[in-house]
């Protein structure tokens, strides 16, 4: 047998046996499994995470934030610092 | 009424410790600005913001040793298109807020350049705040440091920062 038949057998559209929707169906309100609403501590664990990966990412773009702006007094404050100090020193040395 | 007497003395004895925040709100100055800086970090944002400076880069070494025990900074720097278009009262009204303990350490006038001025809020022998106006035709600067300053670790904002190095003794400009 060759690969192309193989996936020809493997991927050919079967129907299924007679009566299977019926039993399908029959086993769904036997046992209510599709209306069977999801677990709550899987919804609450849901919930935790999402919440938890909003604030963790609010807190990420705060602390990212203030770091840059940080950064950015300590740079107009290192430049006046300086160009005062130049100021001095070119009138100093004249 | 032996407690309230106490908690005012008490008060009255932490009240020259805390340094002075200035007070840097212009209304409508913004809006005639063409650029606008403002910068506004409590003690609480500053010490988040310190914990993620890398030790690896210097400059954000230097700056986590400048802010470490400094309780707000605070930056306003606004660019104009023209110049004039900003009032030179509002200088006066910033040397209006400073009390008896500030000192003024450093004054250049100049015709043609910036107006700088350096104000040090002195309690004993500690820094505890920094005011620094630097008034140009077309820009005006205003930086407040609250809290306890090292002039030693400020002067290492020198060649950080894009700073350059001014002293005579290093010859890195």
């Amino acid at each position: 047998m060759n690969l192309d038949h193989e996936l020809k057998e493997a991927l050919w559209r079967k129907e299924p046996p007679a009566g299977f929707t019926e039993r399908v169906l029959a086993a769904i309100d036997r046992d209510g499994v599709a209306v069977r609403p999801p677990r709550r501590g899987w919804r609450a664990a849901a919930a935790a995470a999402l919440l938890f990966a909003i604030a963790g990412g609010g807190t990420a773009v705060r602390v990212i934030h203030a770091k840059q702006q940080m950064l950015a007094a300590l740079h107009i404050t290192g430049a006046k610092l300086h160009d005062a100090r130049n100021q001095v020193h070119e009138i100093s040395t004249r | 009424m032996k407690k309230l007497v106490l908690t005012l003395l008490v008060l009255a004895m932490a009240a020259p410790l805390s340094a002075q925040r200035i007070n840097l709100d212009f209304p409508g100055l913004s809006e005639k600005a063409s650029e606008v800086v403002d910068v506004t970090l409590d003690g609480a944002l500053l010490k988040l913001a310190s914990k993620f400076l890398s030790n690896g880069d210097p400059e954000e070494r230097a700056a986590r040793d400048i802010v470490q025990k400094l309780e707000g900074i605070y930056v306003r720097s606004y660019s104009f298109d023209k110049e004039g278009e900003y009032d030179r009262a509002i200088v006066d009204r910033l040397r209006g807020q400073l009390g008896t303990s500030w000192k003024k350490i450093v004054n250049v006038r100049s015709r043609h350049r910036e107006n700088s001025e350096i104000y040090i809020d002195t309690r004993g022998d500690q820094a505890t705040g920094m005011l620094i106006i630097s008034a140009e035709p077309r820009e005006l600067t205003i930086v407040n440091i609250v809290g306890p300053i090292d002039v030693e670790k400020l002067s290492a904002l020198e060649g950080n920062f894009g700073v350059p190095y001014v002293s005579k003794d290093k010859n890195h400009d």
